[in-house]
């Protein structure tokens, strides 16, 4: 696995810190952009795609994007390395794989030497540009708790650096032009992942899911591997991207609706703390009963095990824990993590034991640090 | 929960689909059948779906221009209306053009009434500019009759978030145009 640095710091959107983090882990945005003079994914020509490639790859190592940047040809790194990248959310599944947008042939494994790359500012990897993804770049940053006024800001100036080198497909009609049309205009999605176990609890999840549908958001699971749960954490985002400026959409995701879900959230938190303290003390003490004991742990268990310790440090339903240990771990049970952390390739059933020992010691630890 | 598709494995994409009614279903897919489904996380509403609920709930409404005709192509990319319909995915900048008139309700339905960009612009590159003075004026009268609408029915939510679209396209212009 030499392809990728070491990546000893914890990623931005585990860190548990800034605005709101009692309910907020991170804030994203992310740019559609494509470049002028050459089709869009599903009209490319492999030509086209190592053209994309090299001019963006240029323009970001040009410097000016970001002060030390980390470039990656992902037909060069491994499958398992890959994966690395997406747990750390700086790629998309889809980039991952290679798959091709809008391509019905070719067949499995036929995305893999489909050129494609990301550059990942370093070294706190806020700022990550996936080339060849749906569209020609994809910009996003990354910040902890609910920060995306400062996300808009960083990922703005990637943008102007990157465009004094790169002609992009605009019009004046509608905007940034994207290969699928819901991103077209700003071209700007607005995402906060927030913590929601005080509502899965009282059950009011489904409400809230709904209620922020008819405010025009989509709400989305965290992506795990196959699991049951995925550690109470929701992705909620803006639909629209046209006829908004990025200053509407900020200020509708980030002062309307997210304070609004997190006090929903905080309301839950305190009917289970003053109302139904033993349900709430049970649920996290089971978890904690879960990762000091478990010898088998599924990557959807070991999260929910780590969401309501999460929630008994928050409340203070158990004293002393360290936070960011906790945080750290919810990526370090993800699989592709653990093989990482082990440095080697293991099967399921493999993972599912390595895990559970991982969760042990570090739970233990965390629990009794203080 | 299981996918709702092939049942065997856990859902762990959950899209949310509006349909020709406006209503909202939700779609819980696994990665594998997600993948197949060619459910894209980034795409939040599915294009594809929205384009047959619009056909579905409206037909024989759809415009049909001149250089609109169905079957008709980009003749930059050689894309047809039918590929997009499929993949909901444009071939080239160009489709933008070829398809205005199919693509214009579309997009209303997909942006919450937006038909025109509104907000930063590259600062080079040919053709540069933001919304243009009048086609901002155009919108924001628009937006002013939805607002004096909304007003009247007491739905204060729709009146605020109007107001505050109203007041971001002035800001932009108030700004001189580039917004950033
Ligand atoms: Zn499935
Ligand atoms: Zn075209």
């Amino acid at each position: 696995m030499g392809g990728l640095p070491a990546f000893e710091s914890d990623t931005e959107w585990l860190r548990g810190e800034g605005a709101a983090c009692d309910v907020v882990m991170s804030s994203r945005v992310r740019l559609a952009r494509n470049l002028a003079g050459i089709p869009f994914a599903p009209k490319m020509s492999d030509d086209d795609r190592e053209e994309v490639l090299e001019r963006s790859r240029a323009q970001i190592l040009a410097g000016g994007v970001h002060p030390k940047v980390m470039w990656i040809d992902l037909r060069q790194i491994s499958p398992l390395e890959r994966s690395v990248l997406v747990e750390r959310q700086l790629i998309s599944g889809q980039l991952a794989s290679g798959k091709a947008f809008g391509h019905s042939g070719g067949g499995r494994g036929a995305g893999e030497k489909r050129a494609r790359g990301v550059a990942v500012g370093l070294p706190d990897e806020r700022l990550s540009i996936m080339v060849n993804e749906e569209d020609h770049l994809r910009i996003q940053v990354i910040r902890s708790g609910l920060g995306l006024a400062q996300a808009l800001e960083e990922v703005v100036r990637a943008d102007d650096a990157l465009e004094a080198g790169l002609d992009y497909a605009f019009g004046a009609r509608f905007g940034y032009l994207t290969c699928c049309p819901t991103n077209v205009g700003t071209g700007a999605r607005f995402s906060v992942m927030m913590h929601l176990p005080g509502l899965r609890l009282t059950g009011e999840i489904e409400k809230v899911k709904r209620a922020a549908d008819d405010m025009g958001l989509a709400v989305r699971g965290f992506h795990g591997e196959g699991s049951e749960t995925t550690g109470d954490l929701y992705q909620l985002s803006n639909q629209t991207t046209l006829g908004k400026s990025e200053r509407v959409l900020l200020s509708e995701i980030e002062r309307e609706i997210v304070p609004r879900v997190a006090d929903y959230e905080r309301h839950a938190r305190r009917v289970l703390t003053e109302r139904r303290r033993e349900v709430l003390e049970d649920q996290v003490h089971r978890a904690i009963g879960t990762g000091l004991h478990a010898r088998l742990l599924a990557t959807g268990e070991a999260m929910a095990v780590l969401s309501a310790v999460r929630l008994g440090a928050v409340l203070g339903v158990v004293e002393g824990i360290d936070q960011s240990a906790v945080n750290a771990l919810m990526l370090a049970v993800q699989p592709a993590h653990l093989q990482r952390v082990l440095g080697r390739e293991l099967n399921q059933q493999e993972r599912k034991g390595e895990r559970a020992t991982l969760v042990r010691e570090r739970l233990a630890r965390a629990l009794g640090a203080g | 929960m299981m996918c709702s598709r092939c049942g065997e494995r856990e859902a762990t994409i959950h899209e949310v689909v509006i349909d020709s009614d406006g209503e909202r279903a939700e779609e819980h897919l696994c990665e594998v059948c997600a993948q197949e489904a060619g459910v894209n996380s980034n795409v939040q509403v599915p294009i594809a779906q929205l384009i047959s609920s619009f056909v579905v709930a409206e037909p024989g409404s759809e415009p049909e221009p001149a250089r609109a005709r169905p079957g008709g192509s980009c003749s930059s990319c050689g894309l047809t209306y039918g590929d997009f319909r499929k993949t909901g995915l444009l071939g080239c900048e160009s489709c933008y053009d070829a398809f205005a008139d199919r693509l214009t309700p579309l997009l209303q339905r997909a942006h919450e009434g937006g038909t025109h960009h509104v907000g930063r612009s590259p600062a080079r590159g040919a053709g540069v500019k933001t919304i243009g003075a009048s086609e901002a004026a155009a919108r924001v009268a628009q937006l002013r009759r939805q607002l004096a609408e909304a007003v009247r029915n007491e739905r204060y939510e729709r009146a605020a978030q109007l107001q505050r679209e109203i007041d971001g396209i002035e800001t932009i212009r108030g700004d001189g145009g580039t917004g950033s």
